[in-house]
């Protein structure tokens, strides 16, 4: 038996939007929710509108070229190397390197050219296939 | 509802409205997921493009003498060995290196007095003085005084007299214009030396059949670079860079997958109303349409601002943040402006890829509702 204990105050508008109003289980959607969608439809239309002009006309702006001043410095200094990488790093200068920067992590490992080995000295031995 | 497309839409956006929560969850969901996938892959397409463009502008080769212990510097008359192999038009001594200041490693260039006239007029700028600096963005300067200290086989200090301007970071962040002879100083040269050739070509596409033959040129070992090597070099380092970036993709593709689960979850759940309104004599073409409807709504709308969130995180002017966290730089990264000619591609290749499961999740659970019969709907519920 329904006894009312459990229904909501009347005039509860929250527990009706939210169909618990009377017991019923079936969720009751009143018909203003419509006058939301129109809104919903409209904050969608303004952010689908908005992006889309967004890009596009980023996109026209950019489309014809432009004086590249990166490039025309590029081309003016007679560099090889874009500066994305920080300079002194290996990754920077993939070839060889006139640098005066020591690129090791530590100053305790040895350096990254030693040099001719003593080993590979060719006066040291009068044939690579002659071993001691 | 037949016929009438906006009151289809105006219900769909009524029942969206229904559950807010997650309405807005899913678009959420969606627009991020969307971000992060084309902010990676835009982002590869326009550093790739834009090293290419830069470097196109650059020498087709660079000969640099070598010995047993790496580099060793050339003298500036060598520059005629190369002029005489067929096909080199241009060889240009350079005189440039690495040295340190305070904060860090800068790129030191000599700019003799055709240089700086290729930079500008000579009314506006006269040729650098012994002494005098033009520093990129990057490079910390003394603001009273304008000076900096470079270290290298000996400390200079020089005045810096003019910066460049900071769309040319890509190429000038950190390089500073010297006079040639303080160039020599730092870097332990001696008079008429020069750290390498650089050279043009008649046909850009014979560069790499020239290297034997600048090779036999000279009377000592050289390392010839062409710049389809320095191409395929930055776009090796990046690809590495962009396969760590990929492992973001992993949880990427998990989120989409508990997207479309919450998605099929969320209209099977809708199975008593969808009764109700077959009951109430909707067809199954109206609910099919329905469904489509409402998921067009939540995707295509957050779809588009994650991929405008992507193309703005990339593209946008004077923004730094592609250097400070992807390229090693700390304090004082390169402003990137980057070409924005592959943008197209990508968006729909991304949109694809986040629309067509989607699109599928939905469509499936949504045949399943419209081909259940009313009483089946309504019995079985949520």
């Amino acid at each position: 038996m329904t006894t009312g204990k459990n229904l909501p105050a009347k005039g509860d508008r929250r527990a009706e939007l939210r169909g618990d109003a009377g017991g019923d289980p079936t969720p009751h959607y009143p018909p203003d929710f419509l006058r939301f969608g129109s809104w919903l439809l409209v904050a969608i239309t303004a952010i689908l509108t908005a992006c889309i002009l967004t890009v596009v006309l980023d996109e026209v702006r950019t489309f014809t070229p432009k004086p590249d001043p990166a490039g025309m410095f590029y081309r003016a200094i007679g560099l090889s190397e874009p500066a994305l990488i920080p300079a002194g790093r290996h990754e920077r200068q993939p070839h060889f390197l006139p640098t005066a920067v020591d690129g090791r992590y530590l100053p305790l490992l040895p350096r990254e050219t030693p040099g001719g080995l003593p080993l590979l000295d060719a006066g040291q031995l009068s044939s690579p296939r002659e071993t001691p | 509802m037949k016929g009438n497309g906006y009151a289809r839409m105006l219900w769909a956006a009524r029942e969206l409205w229904v559950h807010p929560k997650t309405s807005l969850g899913m678009a959420l969901v969606l627009a991020l997921l969307t971000t992060m996938v084309a902010a990676g892959l835009l982002l590869s397409q326009a550093l790739t493009a834009t090293i290419s463009s830069l470097l196109d502008q650059g020498p087709d080769l660079v000969v640099r003498r070598v010995g047993p212990a790496g580099w060793q510097p050339m003298q500036e008359k060598d520059a005629a060995l190369a002029l005489a192999v067929p096909g080199i038009i241009e060889a240009r001594p350079r005189i440039w290196g690495t040295v340190g200041t305070r904060e860090k490693a800068v790129t030191v260039m000599a700019a003799d007095a055709a240089t700086i006239a290729r930079l500008m007029a000579p009314d506006v700028l006269p040729p650098l003085a012994p002494g005098q600096a033009i520093a990129g963005r990057g490079v910390s300067i003394e603001a009273s005084s304008a000076s900096l200290t470079l270290q290298g086989a000996t400390d200079l200090a020089v005045h810096v007299v003019r910066r460049f301007p900071s769309r040319s970071d890509m190429a000038t962040h950190e390089v500073v214009l010297l006079h040639p002879g303080d160039v020599r100083r730092l870097l332990g040269l001696a008079s008429n030396q020069a750290s390498d050739l650089a050279l043009h070509v008649f046909h850009p596409e014979e560069a790499e059949a020239l290297r034997p033959d600048l090779a036999r040129a000279f009377p000592w070992p050289v390392h010839v670079a062409t710049r389809q090597e320095t191409r395929k070099y930055y776009a090796a380092a990046f690809g590495r860079r962009g396969a760590l970036g990929s492992m973001l993709y992993l949880p990427a593709a998990l989120a989409l997958m508990l997207l479309v689960a919450v998605v099929v979850r969320q209209q099977i759940g809708d199975r008593r109303r969808m009764g109700l309104l077959k009951a109430l004599g909707w067809t199954s073409r109206d609910i099919l349409a329905l469904q489509m409807t409402k998921a067009s709504l939540v995707s295509l709308p957050a779809i588009a601002t994650g991929l405008a969130a992507a193309y703005g995180l990339v593209y946008a002017p004077s923004q730094s943040w592609i250097g400070r966290y992807l390229l090693g730089w700390q304090k004082t990264a390169p402003l990137l402006h980057l070409d924005v000619g592959y943008a197209a591609p990508v968006f729909l290749e991304v949109t694809g890829m986040l629309l067509v499961p989607f699109g599928a999740a939905v469509l499936w659970s949504s045949l399943r509702l419209a081909a259940a019969t009313p009483q089946d709907l309504l019995d079985r519920g949520n």
